[in-house]
């Protein structure tokens, strides 16, 4: 049997944006890639693509969730709420604002508690940027905001757990 | 996760927390200065890990306690006079012996003895008969349910130990993720004598062999299965929990041990020694009676 270790690595959620020909991929607990149908990207504004990445990010992590569980499933560990300690470590974390942004600053993803999202991106970027360098800037946003969550929570966890 | 595989896990576990506090110290020094953690510094921190598993992996094989149930099952057989009601001790022991039925229908055989001998033979040995084999019936099943507990107690063990090391693993696995990461140990062990429901006193018919202390014990051990539970993301207070839930296990096994077990056979010795007359048959007068006497009325007796 694998390590739970492994099969966490293991998970890979892909989605689709509902409506728009443009896909999302999670793969080794941080490592998104995005990809788009052909002339998908030439021909979408930058709102629209927000709100695209809104859903992406929010169909991403529903499936993050539930294969975690799944695998939690499998082993003695116990991952819910039992207690006021509890109650009040998941509340403090709903309200933790992670954000990260691309090197070049044009796309920024919000969450908070993530669970609600935002996606900003520059006025202009679909026209100043490839496709291929936006879906690259985009996944190092999407892991940044992930990886600034998990520092947070961390350090949340310290508080409530050490 | 299986118990054969043991020290391999313990091998696991000194990795996973080599990594996790490597990446914690790291995460620890990001935002000071300082040089990469020094991971054989760490490693040799946690060298007890393996040390305290290596006397796990030589418990005693619960298989090797089979053959002497096996002996003891057998032994019952042979003194099923179907007299003592069934127990769960008793209920595998297939089938009341055949054989220990002519002496309890003597009638036919002895009805033309008559004299002391004779009635002598009557009430020492024939009326007593089903009573004095269903007392070391009773005996053998009170020892055949020792062996049971003790073999319950080694095998829940293994579980045990087995259990702590899963769970310590899948922990350190846990670790540093955006949810709550809770652990739990169980001592499986504490409950190995109360499952062996059946070591009660099996009463023989008419016997008054007083066992009752030892069935009485058997309740010591289905008080329940403590356990110990925390919650936490770091390597030091899973590795901590983990060393404390060896520690409990260690002192369970050998409060079993030497409290209940060793106490139920400590009563069945007092018990079978205080009892020897209701599990022997007396002596026979004739035995050392001398030639004259054995002939006369006070011995041998007549027949018709």
């Amino acid at each position: 049997m694998t390590d739970l270790a492994e099969r966490l690595d293991g998970i890979r959620v892909r989605v689709q944006a509902p409506g728009a020909d443009i896909e999302a991929e999670l793969r080794r607990r941080t490592g998104i890639t995005l990809s788009f149908g052909e002339s998908v990207y030439e021909f979408i504004n930058e709102s629209a693509l927000e709100r695209v990445l809104v859903a992406l990010a929010r169909l991403l992590w529903a499936g993050w969730q539930r294969q975690y569980r799944a695998a939690i499933e499998e082993t003695d560990l116990h991952i819910d709420a039992d207690d006021l300690r509890d109650a009040n470590f998941f509340a403090d974390r709903a309200k933790v604002e992670a954000v990260g942004t691309s090197s070049d600053e044009r796309i920024t993803i919000t969450a908070v508690g993530m669970a609600d999202f935002s996606v900003r991106i520059a006025a202009g970027t679909t026209r100043d940027i490839p496709e291929d360098r936006f879906a690259a800037n985009a996944a190092e946003a999407a892991m940044k905001v992930i990886q600034n969550f998990q520092a947070q929570v961390d350090e949340l966890k310290k508080r409530y757990y050490e | 996760m299986s118990f054969d595989q043991l020290m391999e896990h313990a091998r696991d576990i000194t990795d996973k927390a080599v990594d996790l506090t490597a990446k914690e110290i790291a995460q620890k020094k990001a935002t000071q200065s300082g040089a990469n953690p020094d991971r054989n510094a760490i490693r040799q921190s946690y060298a007890f890990i393996e040390g305290m598993f290596e006397p796990f992996s030589r418990l005693p094989d619960p298989v090797r306690y089979d053959p002497l149930i096996a002996d003891v099952n057998a032994a019952m057989a042979k003194l099923n006079t179907g007299s003592v009601r069934t127990t769960e001790l008793s209920n595998d022991v297939s089938l009341t012996n055949p054989h220990l039925d002519k002496m309890t229908t003597d009638g036919g055989y002895l009805q033309g003895w008559t004299g002391d001998a004779a009635m002598a033979f009557k009430a020492n040995f024939v009326d007593t008969f089903k009573s004095i084999a269903g007392n070391q019936f009773t005996v053998l099943s009170i020892l055949k349910g020792v062996l049971q507990a003790h073999r319950a107690m080694w095998l829940k063990a293994r579980d045990d130990i087995d259990k702590i090391a899963e769970n310590t693993k899948n922990a350190l696995d846990n670790a540093g993720g955006c949810g709550k990461n809770q652990w739990s140990f169980d001592f499986s062990v504490l409950s190995a004598v109360g499952a062996v429901g059946g070591v009660v006193v099996a009463v023989a018919t008419g016997g008054v062999v007083p066992l009752a202390a030892i069935g009485a014990l058997a309740s010591v051990g289905s008080a329940g299965v403590a356990g110990l539970t925390a919650a936490g993301d770091s390597a030091e207070k899973i590795v901590n929990s983990m060393k404390q839930a060896i520690d409990e296990l260690t002192r369970h096994v050998q409060e079993v041990e030497t409290q209940q077990i060793a106490e139920k056979v400590r009563a069945l010795t007092e018990a079978v020694q205080g009892n020897k007359d209701k599990l022997v048959s007396a002596r026979p007068n004739l035995a050392g009676m001398n030639d004259r006497d054995l002939v006369g009325d006070s011995g041998m007796g007549k027949s018709d």
